[in-house]
């Protein structure tokens, strides 16, 4: 019924909270609507009987009982139930700082392990990536060794009996009573070497780059500690019955991730170089390793790409501490061993201090534009399998003493510094010390005052042998900028001996029985080498010349005065006589030799050289 | 000696004083019991949650922070444990005064009615014994209620607290309080008179408009 109604209107008119107006309009209705008037007054009876109704008392324990509560807690304190409030409140407050405490620590520890892995990363990273590319090289080396081993290996046991052969012979020629003046073959040996090489290069160079994809790898900094554990790399190397040294030496921790992230990184370095260029990824990595020598190695096919990649981050930092070595791979099967000994010959230390040649090490100082540095190194890419060269930064200082130097000589577009043997043993000597040592004062006996007399005395003879090269056909002036050194200098023995060296050099790398069509080719490239910079002749005359192109062809001018003084290590290892250098040069020797007088003093050592060499391999 | 007011009272509990927790609950303890014996309908089980609701109210006097009457929180701590009590008893008592005996039960609510009826002084007899019946039948049909329905009754009737108050009890919005007060209402007199719900029912047939009604 009360449905019909209002029900605020009849709650109010009951409650008694209805306004004066609202209150005589509902009763008006009260009064007209008889069953609305009985419901109120039903309503209304009710409540009032509510209202009436009386409190009770309650029984006589109930507040006894809570009394005597009271009572106990007054007599035994606070705490006598448990439920002290006081205590709860405490206990309270000690929670909530409890748990800030405990969310506190919990934060701090969150924070400070994220801060020593994060920091632990951004050290480690460079490492690894150094690790993660070594591993590369290594497993891709194995990969290539595989089928190539066997043309190697002929190829080795070819250059083997050639070299024995030459060496036979240069022993009958320093005994014999008939041998020519000492001067004239050393002079003339060295063009032979030279105008043989070019073909030389043509043909290795195709049999140097299999068809595989792209393998480039950077080798880690290597410890200048020589009592350091073995890497992995000497590890493969001893396991293959090597006994040469192993440079690729890292940490234990980047050794034990090297298996780990190999995968990745392989295709990670795949793709990197592939698209030419290095990641930013990097460079930290390659930051690291500039505190150190740094090898990096691929096979001949990758070198060009490899090397546009660091052309890039070389040039935009100048930084010449570059070292591309190409190697192939071996009869073992394992990675080319002269690039584990490249590698172990260029740890700084590890060599032996005491007589750097005999670790089969060449160090050249020159200068070089910075923007030559690339073109450098994609030269000595195109060597064949059989070198490795490092190019190392040197102080500033040195390089605008260099730069002033080359501003002398412009046309050159490279200098040589250590023109001197003695300047450049002790250049030699001065790369033993500890590398971060090296690198922080790179090297300062290298650089010889070249503004001095003797040393612009040679540049002259280098032109004038650069001219009568030209004119014979079969010279570089590269080997005739050392053997007028010494003369310079007032040291006619000591010139003698190492020109002599030199054409021992080239001596034992020369067969007989190819010494006419060798000359019937170096005959050929005569006019092209002429006028031209063989450096790497010039840079290291005992070395088996390999076959190059004029370097001065391909190096630019130097349009910017910024320059980088360049270290050049060329390494001889067990690879170095290929079977073509040793065909190749062999038949340039007794061509060559009755053409070739240009310099006497350097080459009337020629002959006094031994052909037991330490440094021959 | 005067009595302290409730406010000095509340002062010396929240300093510690112990004796003055003892003076506030004896102040409250009859008016607490009245709401639970209405909510409960039992002597002993309104005893029972009277007392506990007191160790409730000793334990938590400190955490009252004024912001209501200290009658309407004590009041809340009552109904909600009447509340539960009856929730664990169930609870379902219909009280007679016809079958409640010879009235000497203590624990008889119907004999603690007729022993109040007997000492009040009414004029006449006859409307004493008709305003006790009265009562009798509201107090049963009040137990009939609903518990929210009686609760809102109990506080608005019998403890006579206004809207607001009744929402601070029962924690709910005061129009809530209003709605379920005025059903309640209709509730108790559709108990009261529930022989005659069919009449009013067949008269519901024609129920005018609100729009009648409404002003």
């Amino acid at each position: 019924m009360s449905d019909r109604y209002d029900a605020d209107t009849l709650l109010g008119y009951l409650e008694g909270d209805l306004p004066q107006e609202e209150q005589a309009r509902f009763e008006a209705l009260l009064a007209q609507d008889a069953q609305l008037r009985r419901l109120v007054s039903q309503l209304q009876e009710d409540r009032s009987i509510l209202r009436s109704l009386p409190q009770e008392d309650p029984p006589a324990h109930l507040l006894e009982g809570v009394i005597h509560h009271l009572e106990r807690r007054m007599l035994l304190g606070p705490g006598a139930d448990g439920l002290d409030h006081a205590d709860r409140l405490r206990q309270r407050r000690h929670f909530r700082l409890y748990k800030t405490l405990a969310y506190g620590g919990i934060a701090a520890v969150l924070l400070l392990c994220g801060g020593v892995v994060f920091k632990t990363l951004m050290e480690t990273r460079p490492l690894d990536e150094a690790a993660d590319y070594a591993l590369l090289a290594r497993r891709y080396s194995a990969k290539e060794a595989a089928p190539a081993g066997k043309a190697e290996a002929g190829r080795r046991g070819a250059d083997r009996k050639a070299l024995a052969k030459a060496e036979d012979q240069n022993q009958d020629q320093a005994a014999g009573p008939s041998a020519p003046p000492a001067p004239g073959p050393a002079v003339a040996s060295t063009p032979r070497v030279a105008d043989a090489s070019e073909p030389v290069s043509q043909q290795e160079q195709p049999t140097a780059s299999p068809a595989s994809p792209l393998a480039a790898a950077m080798a880690q900094a290597e410890v200048a500690e020589p009592q350091q554990a073995p890497s992995s790399a000497a590890r493969d190397a001893d396991s293959a019955g090597s006994d040469e040294p192993s440079g690729l030496r890292l940490g234990g921790s980047a050794i034990a991730k090297l298996d780990e992230r190999a995968a990745d990184v392989a295709l990670r370095v795949d793709s990197q170089l592939s698209q030419e260029s290095l990641p930013s990824s990097t460079q930290p990595a390659v930051a690291v390793m500039s505190a150190a020598p740094v090898l990096i190695e691929v096979t001949a096919a990758d070198a060009e790409a490899a090397q546009q990649s660091l052309d890039r981050w070389a040039r935009d930092n100048s930084v010449a501490i570059v070292a591309i070595a190409s190697h192939a791979p071996t009869e073992s099967g394992q990675r080319g061993q002269t690039a584990e000994q490249a590698t172990a010959m260029l740890s700084v230390g590890s060599a032996s201090a005491a007589s750097p040649r005999s670790a089969g090490r060449r160090v050249v100082q020159m200068q070089v534009d910075a923007e030559q540095v690339p073109q450098l190194i994609a030269y000595l890419n195109r060597q064949p399998q059989r070198q490795r060269a490092r190019l190392v930064q040197a102080d500033e200082g040195h390089v605008a003493q260099a730069n002033q130097a080359a501003e002398d000589h412009p046309a050159d577009g490279l200098h040589l510094f250590a023109e001197d043997q003695a300047v450049e043993d002790r250049a030699i000597a001065a790369t033993q010390p500890q590398p971060a040592s090296f690198f922080e004062k790179p090297a300062r006996t290298l650089l010889a005052p070249v503004e001095e007399g003797p040393a612009r005395e040679s540049e002259a003879r280098s032109a004038d042998a650069q001219a009568s090269a030209a004119a014979s056909g079969a010279v570089t002036q590269a080997a005739q900028v050392r053997p007028t050194a010494p003369a310079a200098d007032d040291e006619p023995q000591q010139a003698a001996a190492r020109s002599t060296e030199a054409v021992d050099q080239q001596a034992l790398a020369a067969g007989e029985g190819e010494a006419e069509d060798a000359a019937a080719d170096a005959g050929k490239n005569a006019e092209e080498k002429a006028g031209s910079l063989d450096w790497l002749a010039l840079l290291e005359p005992q070395l088996p010349l390999v076959p190059t192109k004029p370097l001065a062809a391909q190096l630019p001018q130097p349009s910017s005065p910024a320059r980088v003084t360049v270290r050049v290590v060329i390494l001889e290892g067990p690879s170095l006589e290929g079977p073509g250098l040793q065909s190749e040069s062999a038949a340039d020797v007794p061509a060559t030799q009755p053409e070739s007088s240009p310099a006497p003093a350097a080459t009337a050592p020629t002959e006094q050289a031994s052909p037991a060499d330490p440094d021959l391999p | 000696m005067t009595q302290p007011s409730e406010q000095e009272l509340l002062t010396r509990v929240r300093r510690g004083d112990q004796a003055a927790l003892g003076h506030l609950l004896q102040m409250y303890q009859r008016r607490l019991y009245t709401v639970c014996l209405r909510m409960v309908g039992h002597r002993d089980d309104a005893a029972e949650a009277t007392q506990d609701a007191m160790l409730k109210i000793v334990q938590h006097i400190h955490e009252f922070r004024g912001e209501s009457e200290l009658a309407t929180w004590m009041i809340r701590i009552v109904m909600n444990q009447a509340m539960s009590q009856l929730r664990r008893r169930r609870v379902r008592r219909s009280i007679s005064l016809d079958a409640a005996g010879d009235g000497h039960d203590p624990q008889d609510q119907a004999a603690a009615l007729r022993q109040q009826l007997a000492d009040s002084r009414e004029p006449a007899p006859d409307q004493r014994i008709q305003q006790e019946e009265a009562r009798q039948r509201v107090h049963e049909a009040l137990a009939r209620l609903e518990e929210p329905l009686r609760a809102v009754l109990v506080l608005r009737d019998v403890e006579q607290m206004d809207y607001q108050q009744i929402a601070q009890v029962l924690m709910m919005p005061v129009g809530t309080v209003k709605s379920r007060l005025f059903r309640a209402r209709l509730a108790l007199r559709h108990e009261l008179r529930e022989p005659s719900t069919q009449e009013e029912t067949a008269s519901d047939t024609a129920r005018p408009t609100r729009s009648q009604v409404s002003p």
